[in-house]
C-alpha cells in the first residue's frame, strides 16, 4: 500500500472540490443562489486553500506515494493561481460571459486551478500532465463561454485545436522518457539521468525535443504562439487575463519542475534550445505588438514576449534564474492583471472598448483607473523602481551569471523596443482626444468588486517593489525546493 | 554525440515504409474487383432507397457526446470491481469519490436540460 500522506495534497482538494460545489450552484431555482453562490463558494474555497498552502509551507512532504509533492516551490506557485483565480472572478463580476453563466464560469476556473496547483507540485509524469489536461480542457470552454459571439466560439475552437496538437506532443515527450528510463516518477529520472552518462543519448534528446516544444505550445512561446493573439482576442477578457497569468504560470512551472529539477544535469543539451525560444519570443512578441490596434491583441503580443522573458531565467539553468522566474510571475500577475482590468472595465462602457481609440482621453476622465493603468504599463515595460523592473533585472543578471550575456542583451533590447507600444497606450490615454467630443463617451459606475481587484493588482505592483527583498527571499526558497532531494 | 546511435531509428522508418509498403501492394493485387453492384450500400439484401446524406437533429450528437463520457466512467470501474477487495477501505473509498463525481455531472446534464429531446 503506497503512503498517503492527503493532508499535503489538501490545496488541490479543496480546490477542485470547490469547483464542483461552485458548477452545481448554478443549478438552482433561486436567484441569489444561482447569482452569488458560485462565485461565494470560490472565493471560499480559494481562501482555505491559501490558509492550507500558508500550514504546510515548510520542507517537501509528499502525498498519494509520491505523485503529489508539498514543497515551496509548489505551494508558492499554487498562492500564484489562487491569486490570479480572485482577482478573475471579482474583474468578472457582472460580465456578460458571467452573469448568465456564474456557475459555469467559476467553477471552471477553480478546476483550472486544481490543474494547474497539480502541474506545479506534480511528483510524477502522469499527474503532471493530467494536470496540463486538467487546465486546458477547462479553459477551452472558458474561452468559447460566450457563445452568442462568434469570435469567442472561434478562441475555444482554436485553442482546442492546437492545446490538442500541443498536449500531444508533449505526451509523447513524456512517453519517450519513460522509455529511457523505465519509470514516470520524477525523482526517479532524474537518478537515472543523473551524471553525464546519458548526455547526447538519442532517445533523451527526443524526449527533451518534445517536451520543450509541447510546453512552448502552452506557454505561448514563438513558434508556437500562432493560436495566442486570436484566441486571447476572441475570448472574455478576464478569461483572457487569466490564461495570460496563471496559465502561463503553470507552463512555466512545468518548464522549471522538468528541466530545472529532474534533469539539471542535461543543462548542456536543453539550455541552448530554450535560450533560442526565448530570443524568439522577445523579438516576435515586441515587434508583432507595435502594429497592433486592438488593446487586447497588443497585450496578447506583450504575454508572448513576457514568455520570452520568462524563459531566460529557465535557460540559465540556475538556482538564480529559477528564483528570477518565480519572482517575475508573482509581479507579471500584479501587472498583466491591472493592464486587463481596465480593458474589462472599458469594454463595458463602449462598444469596440478593446480598441485604442476607444481609450483617447480616458485616462484623464478617470484619473485613478489612469494611473493604475500608467503603472502597469511602466511596469511591463520595466521602468524602475516598478516591480517590472526588478524582476527582468534579475532575470537578465541570472542569464549574465551564467555566460549567456547574449540573451540579456536581447531581452534589454527588447524591453526598449516594448516601451513603443506601452508608450502608445499611455499617450493615447492621457493625451489624446476622443473622436466626437472633448471627455470620452459613456463613462459607466465600475462594481465594487471589479474595482477592488483592479486596485489590488494596481497596488501590489508598487508593493512588490517596496517589499522586493522578502519576496524575492520567497521565491530563492521555492527555487531552492526545486532541486531539494 | 555518435550518429550511429541513430541507426535503429533510421531502421524503424525503413522497417515502417516496407510494412506499409507490402500490405500495400499486396492487397492492391488480391482484392477483389469492383463492380456498380458491389459498390451499392448493403441493406440486409434490399435495394438501397432513400440517399444517406439526410439532416438529422443534433440533439444525437449530444446524447453520443454524453453516452460517451458515462460509458468512459463505467468502463474505469469494471476493473476496480476486479481488484477491490484487495484495495480494501481505501478502494472503496476513491471508488465512492469517483462515483459522487459521476452523479454529480448526471445531475449536471439533468438540470441542464441536456438529456430532454427538444
Amino acid at each position: 500500500m503506497t503512503h498517503l500522506n492527503v493532508v499535503a495534497a489538501t490545496p488541490q482538494i479543496i480546490v477542485a472540490a470547490a469547483g464542483v460545489l461552485a458548477m452545481s450552484m448554478g443549478l438552482f431555482n433561486r436567484y441569489e443562489i444561482r447569482r452569488y453562490g458560485p462565485s461565494a463558494i470560490s472565493l471560499a474555497g480559494i481562501v482555505a486553500a491559501f490558509v492550507m498552502i500558508v500550514l504546510l509551507w515548510g520542507d517537501r512532504e509528499e502525498a498519494f506515494g509520491g505523485g503529489i509533492r508539498s514543497d515551496r516551490f509548489s505551494l508558492l506557485l499554487s498562492a500564484i493561481f489562487l491569486v490570479s483565480a480572485a482577482l478573475v472572478i471579482g474583474l468578472a463580476w457582472r460580465e456578460s460571459a458571467a452573469v448568465d453563466r456564474r456557475g459555469e464560469f467559476a467553477g471552471l476556473v477553480m478546476v483550472a486551478v486544481a490543474g494547474m496547483m497539480l502541474v506545479a507540485s506534480a511528483g510524477d509524469l502522469i499527474v503532471l500532465f493530467l494536470g496540463i489536461e486538467t487546465l486546458s480542457v477547462a479553459l477551452y470552454v472558458l474561452c468559447a463561454l460566450e457563445v452568442w459571439r462568434e469570435r469567442s466560439l472561434e478562441s475555444g475552437l482554436k485553442y482546442l485545436i492546437t492545446g490538442a496538437v500541443g498536449s500531444s506532443i508533449l505526451l509523447y515527450g513524456f512517453a519517450l522518457l519513460f522509455g529511457a528510463t523505465g519509470t514516470v516518477d520524477l525523482a526517479e529520472i532524474g537518478e537515472q539521468l543523473g551524471g553525464t552518462s546519458f548526455a547526447g543519448e538519442p532517445l533523451v534528446i527526443a524526449a527533451m525535443a518534445l517536451i520543450v516544444v509541447g510546453l512552448g505550445f502552452k506557454a505561448s512561446a514563438v513558434p508556437f504562439h500562432m493560436w495566442t493573439p486570436d484566441v486571447y482576442e476572441g475570448a472574455p477578457t478576464s478569461i483572457t487575463a487569466f490564461m495570460s497569468t496563471a496559465t502561463k504560470a503553470a507552463a512555466l512551472a512545468a518548464f522549471l519542475r522538468i528541466f530545472q529539477g529532474v534533469l539539471p544535469d542535461l543543462a548542456g543539451d536543453w539550455r541552448v534550445a530554450i535560450a533560442v525560444l526565448a530570443v524568439a519570443s522577445i523579438v516576435v512578441g515586441n515587434v508583432a505588438a507595435l502594429a497592433q490596434d486592438s488593446l487586447k491583441r497588443m497585450l496578447a503580443y506583450s504575454s508572448i514576449a513576457h514568455a520570452g522573458y520568462l524563459l531566460i531565467g529557465v535557460a540559465a539553468g540556475s538556482v538564480q534564474g529559477a528564483e528570477a522566474v518565480i519572482y517575475y510571475l508573482i509581479v507579471y500577475l500584479a501587472m498583466t492583471m491591472t493592464a486587463f482590468a481596465v480593458v474589462i472595465i472599458r469594454e463595458r462602457e463602449v462598444e469596440n472598448g478593446e480598441m485604442l481609440e476607444a481609450f483617447a482621453g480616458y485616462a484623464r476622465a478617470r484619473p485613478v483607473l489612469g494611473v493604475a493603468a500608467t503603472l502597469a504599463m511602466l511596469s511591463l515595460a520595466g521602468f524602475p523602481p516598478l516591480a517590472g523592473f526588478i524582476g527582468k533585472f534579475l532575470l537578465f543578471s541570472a542569464a549574465v551569471e551564467a555566460n549567456m550575456t547574449w540573451l540579456a542583451i536581447v531581452g534589454a533590447l527588447g524591453s526598449v523596443v516594448s516601451l513603443g507600444y506601452y508608450l502608445r497606450i499611455l499617450g493615447v490615454m492621457w493625451l489624446g482626444t476622443p473622436a466626437d467630443g472633448e471627455r470620452p463617451a459613456r463613462l459607466l459606475a465600475v462594481p465594487a468588486p471589479v474595482m477592488m481587484a483592479t486596485g489590488t493588482a494596481a497596488i501590489a505592483i508598487i508593493g512588490l517593489a517596496l517589499f522586493a527583498d522578502p519576496m524575492i527571499d520567497i521565491s530563492r526558497g521555492a527555487a531552492e525546493a526545486l532541486l531539494a532531494p | 554525440m555518435e550518429l550511429s546511435a541513430y541507426l535503429p531509428i533510421l531502421v524503424f522508418f525503413a522497417l515502417g515504409l516496407a510494412v506499409g509498403g507490402a500490405i500495400l501492394t499486396l492487397s492492391k493485387i488480391v482484392r477483389p474487383k469492383h463492380t456498380l453492384v458491389k459498390d451499392l450500400p448493403y441493406e440486409s439484401g434490399i435495394l438501397g432507397g432513400t440517399p444517406a446524406r439526410q439532416r438529422f437533429s443534433i440533439d444525437f450528437y449530444l446524447t453520443a457526446m454524453l453516452f460517451i463520457v458515462f460509458d468512459i466512467e463505467l468502463a474505469f470501474l469494471y476493473p476496480v470491481a476486479l481488484t477491490l477487495r484487495d484495495d480494501g477501505l481505501l478502494g472503496l473509498v476513491v471508488l465512492i469519490v469517483f462515483v459522487f463525481t459521476i452523479v454529480e455531472a448526471l445531475v449536471y446534464i439533468w438540470k441542464k436540460k441536456a438529456l430532454e429531446w427538444r
